[in-house]
């Protein structure tokens, strides 16, 4: 059995990042190949289906990223996330390559995953609705948090622009925003179970 | 709404294209209270999920090779590096270019609109324009004939050719080395102007040369190794040469029919005939070196005129030289025959006859029989007809007499085979007493 099987994602890559060792790197690589390869390939698969080339080269070239940044991958906080984006980038590559091929030109136009408010039928009122139930959740919070939340979600600030201003350290409106989302997801799920929704 | 497991559906609708204009809105929404990263975790575990389920029918197994994926690096690393240095070198040779290319046009640039010491001197308005500008070229047996109206390129000789600007100038530009000669004879080109004809030539290590009527000079193909520059000159003309950065500084000699003239970088007008030799210096240096002892004279100032005359015989068959010393004149009246009008007042009629004859090829035998005296006032077009000319020389009071198209101002010369008797003379005196008036003293009672 591998030693690396019982890794977690993010040992894995911290691993990838500090061992010197080619046989070592070589395993780590293996490993992180055998976890994400799949799910990987069935987001590709979902969205080229039509291209089974195309997939094997588009998931090739995130694992080559892998291996290319294998050095800075210690600072990557989640791991998954992380392959996702990489896929997402090298997936709009490819198809840039490929653009002037009519059966790739919805993958920019129907993702609505990746951007909801392209959805045709996208309810804007409803939205806004919804919108406003959480300013009202947030309007109840400490004064720090709800300012830090309100910059980063509603004004688009980044969090160093925030603690710039309002003269913080960067963890400190890290943990605010976060504090507020976590705070956030709690009062739907118990509004739900009130019958709050 | 906001649940995990909620997203997680909604995500996998998303993945599968169902997703609802509902979805889409709680989607959007939870934006706003998941993080970017948390999402995606989502979106991850959906896919396992899925790959669990083998619903996407993925049951074969690619087993991505990590030796490929290390080579593939390792393959686009190098193409990269590869790409990386070709641009850079590609920038490089860009910037060198770009940068040789802005040192030439600046050269260029200064070299056209930083007025020469001429320049400063003579408006170009008052110039002689160069679109007049004709002469000849001879190389070997070759003759070019440049006219008013000849432009671009007109002959190459050897590793040179001749073109002409637009603005009327001649220039020999300098061909690359594999059209030098590589043995053989090196003729020298030959620049002549005719009556009434100007020409500014400018050579290819950028000095010019600006020939007056009745004038040639003489420009030898480089020799190879050659520092200096040789030209001969026989006439009048304006010269020009530039310094040369060169760590090596050039010098241009030119050689008169009495003499010769050096300099690194100078502006200054010649006037070298058969028997003497006149130097102006405009600006920068020149030192002149002629055949007679203590001959050597250096021009530094503007105005410095030196004049060399090999004039005349004594009784015993001596050839009398003269040199004069530097003296201050006015460099504007070395350069007067450039303008287009040219004004004599009270100047010796010798001096005008000569300069006409320069430039209107009069044909004249000696000026020795015109009195030093006389003088004449005049102003000349450099478009007049020769006429004109005849008529200023007869106002100022001296008589021309032409003889097989040669003018001669000692009266009319005596032809014994057209010698006649008088009107009313008898023709059984002797002729020559006759004309020596002897038959009349015979006459007269002792």
């Amino acid at each position: 059995m591998d030693p690396y099987d019982t890794y977690t994602d993010k040992q894995l890559f911290e691993s990838l990042a500090k061992t010197r060792k080619q046989r070592e790197m070589d395993r780590l690589l293996k490993e992180i190949i055998r976890r994400y390869e799949k799910p990987l390939a069935t987001k590709l698969r979902l969205t080229i289906p039509y291209d089974e080339d195309l997939i094997g080269l588009i998931v090739n070239d995130v694992f080559i990223d892998v291996w290319r940044k294998r050095r800075k991958l210690a600072s990557v906080e989640s791991p998954r996330a992380w392959l996702l984006k990489v896929l997402s980038f090298k997936m709009s590559d490819a198809i840039q390559k490929v653009k002037g091929r009519e059966e790739y030109v919805d993958f920019t136009t129907n993702d609505y995953l990746e951007i909801p408010e392209n959805h045709p039928d996208f309810d804007e009122e409803r939205y806004e609705g919804m919108v406003q139930k959480i300013q009202r959740a947030v309007a109840n919070m400490p004064v720090q948090r709800r300012v830090a939340f309100t910059m980063r979600v509603f004004d688009g600030l980044s969090i160093a622009g925030i603690a710039r201003l309002r003269n913080l350290n960067e963890q400190t409106v890290k943990n605010h925003v976060g504090l507020v989302k976590q705070q956030l997801r709690e009062m739907f799920r118990k509004g739900r179970k009130e019958g709050y929704k | 709404m906001y649940n995990p497991k909620n997203i997680k559906k909604i995500i996998r609708r998303g993945l599968e294209r169902k997703l609802s204009a509902q979805d889409a809105v709680i989607l959007k929404s939870a934006q706003l209270i998941y993080e970017e990263n948390e999402l995606l975790e989502l979106e991850m575990d959906v896919l396992e999920e899925m790959v669990a389920e083998r619903t996407m029918g993925v049951s074969e197994h690619r087993n991505i090779d990590t030796g490929a994926i290390v080579r593939a690096e390792r393959k686009q690393y190098i193409r990269q590096l590869l790409i990386g240095g070709m641009r850079v070198c590609a920038g490089i040779v860009v910037v060198g270019l770009i940068g040789a290319g802005v040192v030439a046009v600046n050269q260029w640039w200064n070299e056209r609109t930083v007025p020469s010491a001429y320049e400063k001197l003579v408006l170009a308005g008052d110039r002689v324009p160069a679109s007049e500008f004709a002469c000849t070229v001879y190389w070997g047996n070759s003759a070019t004939v440049v006219g008013k109206e000849s432009t671009g390129r007109l002959g190459r000789f050897g590793d040179k050719e001749l073109w002409r600007r637009d603005n009327g100038e001649l220039e020999l530009v300098q061909l690359p080395s594999q059209f030098a000669f590589s043995a053989g004879h090196k003729p020298d080109i030959r620049v002549v102007t005719d009556a009434q004809q100007q020409c500014a030539v400018w050579l290819p290590d950028g000095s010019l040369i600006w020939l007056d009527a009745g004038s040639s000079f003489s420009y030898p193909m480089k020799k190879q190794g050659a520092q200096n520059m040789e030209i001969s000159l026989a006439g009048r003309a304006l010269i020009r040469v530039r310094e040369h950065a060169d760590p090596h500084p050039r010098t241009a000699v030119l050689r008169t029919p009495n003499g010769s003239l050096t300099t690194q970088a100078g502006e200054f007008a010649v006037l070298a005939n058969r028997t003497d030799t006149r130097v102006t210096l405009l600006d920068g240096r020149v030192d002149g070196h002629f055949p007679i002892d203590d001959g050597y004279r250096i021009l530094t100032n503007r105005g410095d005129q030196v004049t060399y005359d090999r004039c005349c015989t004594d009784a015993d068959g001596n050839i009398n030289m003269k040199l004069s010393d530097v003296t201050r004149t006015d460099p504007w009246q070395a350069v007067a025959w450039t303008t287009r009008e040219r004004n004599y007042r009270n100047v010796s009629l010798r001096e005008f006859v000569l300069e006409m004859n320069r430039t209107y090829n009069l044909g004249v035998k000696s000026v020795n029989c015109i009195p030093e005296q006389m003088t004449i006032t005049a102003s000349i077009h450099f478009k007049d007809p020769v006429d004109k000319i005849y008529g200023y020389i007869r106002k100022a009071g001296l008589a021309m007499y032409e003889s097989n198209g040669m003018v001669s101002f000692c009266g009319p010369e005596l032809d014994p085979g057209r010698l006649r008797y008088p009107d009313g003379v008898s023709d059984s005196l002797d002729l020559m007493d006759v004309l020596h008036g002897r038959d009349l003293l015979a006459a007269v009672p002792r």
